[in-house]
């Protein structure tokens, strides 16, 4: 095989004209569902888990043993497993949900199970004496907590708060077991019809044009919220 | 004195599990009065000084801030009572996610509900008054520690305390900045702010203090005049603590 050849092979594989303008607009349509998917999910997560750590730091103990009970289980179990449970096991009972909303609702769990911790560390990492001052000032435990912990606390767990999201949000990917018709599901249903490799490029590519501008901005975000103490 | 005094101490107890820290303490502060609490480290004096705030909470006893009780007093009360004491700390513990001036602002916007044109103006004054008022777009770690805790005394200023506290203010500075700082207190003394103030800077407290009170092993062991403590100390623990400290100083 001549290497004229070859090339021309690996264009057909994987990069076959025909099949790129027959799937473009189901992928593009994926694209969109994935990434409003994803949107909802980091939203969620983020404020779920910020919730979270403002109620641990209240110290009673019930919710705090909560709390952590839910952070462990969710941070330990992989949520393809909970997504199958919630999908084909929660019928069982009577309680049907459709996929998107299966897959929301444990991203959104697992995200913001990530995000208690990492504020949570933030939070204790903070010297007392910045509690000391704010409460000395008359300020009220949650005016404290508000206008003087979260905000060094959010600060110091940007950049894993960051790779969190983005990590949670390629496990979209994970509803093509449920039928939810996100990037990768539709490209692969597509390479099964069509017999080309063609379409898991095109998921390649889409999931770039998703999450290297998600990177970037990320990098930007780390480097806007890192100063000095 | 006719007046009641700004504040006074009784039978404070604190303990911590079954170490006793502060032992039957009494002291009084009168309106304008700097007094200055010296003694060796793990002596009390600056658990004391917290208890006026209730950072730690008393065992037991009664500490009266211009005439109110603020022991046993239920917690939502407790953050307007702590409004009258200003504390500043020997780390500053200056907001370092804020510039100069949303540090003196953030308490009198949340404590006293101030608007924010009234919280700025007045944080303005507190600055000048420190001599900062050019630093207040600055971020605190922009500043020296001497500029810190000028900044910290500020915001303690904007909300109009009735005592000041300080709780080793000079102790992390560099000693070239220490002058800075010991100036504003004195500034404020001569303004008539009643002060009580714990600290190792016996030359200031000699100069500057209006009593001293020397505490060893949670106890008030003596108190008088700063002639009479440094000059003529009546017990041998205080005697023994001030020989310590100018050996000390001396060996610098």
């Amino acid at each position: 095989m001549n290497a004229p050849a070859g090339f021309q092979r690996f264009v057909e594989v994987f990069f076959d004209g025909a099949i790129i303008d027959r799937y473009l607009p189901d992928l593009l349509s994926a694209m969109v569902t994935t990434l409003w998917l994803g949107a909802i999910i980091i939203v969620t997560g983020v404020a779920v888990g910020l919730v979270l750590a403002c109620l641990r730091s209240l110290q009673v103990w019930w919710l705090t043993v909560s709390i952590v009970m839910f952070a462990d289980i969710l941070r330990a179990l992989p949520p393809l497993v909970l997504i199958l449970i919630f999908y084909f096991g929660l019928p069982g009972l009577g309680v049907m949900m459709s996929g998107p909303l299966v897959l929301f609702i444990v991203l959104a769990a697992v995200l913001a199970a990530f995000c208690e911790e990492i504020f949570w560390a933030g939070l204790t990492a903070l010297p007392r004496g910045q509690w000391e001052a704010g409460r000395a000032t008359g300020m009220s435990f949650a005016q404290t907590l508000i206008s003087v912990a979260l905000p060094q606390a959010v600060r110091m767990g940007v950049p894993s708060l960051v790779n969190r999201s983005l990590a949670i949000t390629k496990m979209t990917a994970l509803g093509s077991v449920i039928g939810v018709k996100e990037v990768l599901a539709v490209s692969s249903s597509a390479q099964a019809m069509s017999g080309s490799a063609t379409p898991l490029t095109m998921a390649a590519a889409a999931y770039l044009a998703i999450f290297l501008p998600a990177v970037i901005f990320a990098r930007w975000l780390e480097r806007r919220f890192s100063w000095k103490v | 004195m006719a007046q009641t005094p700004m504040l006074e101490i009784t039978a404070l107890e604190k303990r911590f599990g079954t170490v006793e820290v502060l032992r039957s303490i009494n002291l009084k502060v009168g309106r304008g009065e700097l007094v200055f609490v010296i003694g060796p480290s793990g002596s009390g004096k600056s658990t004391m000084l917290r208890c006026c705030n209730r950072l730690e909470e008393p065992t037991s006893g009664s500490i009266f801030i211009d005439g109110r009780n603020i022991v046993n007093c239920p917690a939502a009360e407790l953050n307007r009572l702590r409004l009258q004491t200003g504390m500043v700390f020997q780390g500053f513990h200056l907001y370092p996610h804020m510039s100069v001036v949303r540090n003196v602002m953030l308490a009198q916007i949340k404590a006293l509900k101030r608007n924010k044109v009234t919280a700025r103006t007045r944080a303005m004054d507190m600055l000048d008054r420190v001599g900062l008022a050019h630093k207040a777009d600055a971020m605190p770690s922009e500043l020296s520690g001497g500029q810190q805790q000028r900044v910290a005394i500020a915001r303690a200023l904007a909300l109009n305390p009735k005592v000041m506290l300080f709780d080793e203010p000079t102790s992390a500075l560099d000693p070239e900045l220490v002058g800075s700082v010991l100036k504003v207190m004195k500034d404020l003394r001569a303004e008539g702010m009643t002060m009580l103030v714990v600290s190792h800077e016996m030359a200031f407290a000699r100069e500057a203090a209006d009593r001293v009170v020397f505490m060893d092993g949670g106890v008030v062991v003596e108190q008088g005049p700063p002639e009479a403590i440094f000059g003529n100390p009546q017990h041998d623990r205080t005697r023994a603590f001030l020989s310590r400290v100018s050996h000390h100083a001396g060996a610098e």
